[in-house]
């Protein structure tokens, strides 16, 4: 999944997925949760699976395995990471070749990214987007 | 004074669980409304309704108080919490320099840069269960190490 844009009441959510890992960080109050709250199940016939801490991560990390061609949100994962699984799910985000990860949260230890993964939300003419 | 902890497992993970059950009541008893104000406008960029209890946000959204930031809602469990330990990390620089002019306790892992370093301010650093010292954030950040 390459590029999302939606919309929630007046805002726009336009966000360019062309990496296979994004790590949104930032600020507080920017808008992280809020996209990951009202991003839908499928978008153009893509599922959309998100997660927040408090899944179970064995079961997030089979349908990684079970899923191609979708997207994978997670949100807080700051906490997230914290897990017991939390290395094996990382594993699991680094040697997928089939789906595109959305990560919302300041913790990148022991995923493959680089600088160029790494993007904060911008808001302009009532539009949020990554940068 | 702040009482940061670097160990211990006696402390609130969950921060929005907490402020949902425990803490919003508390934000609309709290008798300082300025510095809630304050605190939310500071972090989130949020305008609080005392009268609805939602908060209008940069996004023109009127809200829920629970869809604060976390890291809002991890200065406002600080603020009206003062006897409980909170995690720490879900927060952006913003929210994590206003904590650090808080009284009350946080549990981090390590500690995240600040350029707010008062020399006046000092914090009450937890190393071990047992031990402890008051320092400068600046000169825990120098023993310690950042991230």
């Amino acid at each position: 999944m390459e590029h999302i844009k939606t919309k929630y009441r007046d805002l726009v959510v336009d966000l360019d997925l062309s990496r296979h890992i994004t790590v949104v960080v930032g600020e507080s109050g920017t808008g992280k949760t809020l996209i990951y709250e009202m991003l839908p199940k499928q978008i153009n016939g893509k599922l959309i699976h998100k997660f927040t801490y408090g899944a179970t991560l064995r079961y997030v990390i089979e349908e990684i395995k079970d899923s191609s061609f979708d997207l994978f949100v997670f949100d807080r994962t700051e906490l997230m990471f914290t897990d017991p699984l939390a290395e094996e799910l990382k594993k699991a985000i680094n040697s997928d070749t089939a789906n595109t990860f959305l990560l919302f949260g300041r913790e990148t230890t022991g995923l493959n990214v680089t600088l160029k993964d790494i993007k904060q939300l911008q808001f302009d003419n009532n539009t949020l987007s990554l940068v | 004074m702040l009482e940061i902890f670097l160990c211990g497992n006696n402390y609130i993970e969950d921060n929005a669980s907490y402020f949902a059950s425990e803490t919003f009541d508390k934000v609309f008893a709290f008798s300082d409304k300025k510095l809630i104000r304050q605190i939310v406008k500071e972090i989130d960029n949020c305008s609080l309704d005392y009268d609805t209890k939602l908060v209008s946000n940069q996004f023109g959204i009127n809200q829920h108080l629970t869809k604060l930031s976390l890291g809002c809602q991890t200065a406002l469990n600080v603020l009206l919490n003062p006897d409980k330990i909170f995690f720490g990390h879900e927060c952006g620089d913003t929210a994590f320099d206003l904590i650090l002019l808080l009284d009350g306790k946080i549990r981090l892992n390590w500690l995240p840069y600040s350029d707010n370093t008062y020399d006046e301010i000092l914090y009450r650093v937890h190393t071990t269960p047992t031990d402890y010292e008051d320092i400068t954030y600046k000169e825990a950040m120098h023993r310690y190490g950042t991230y």
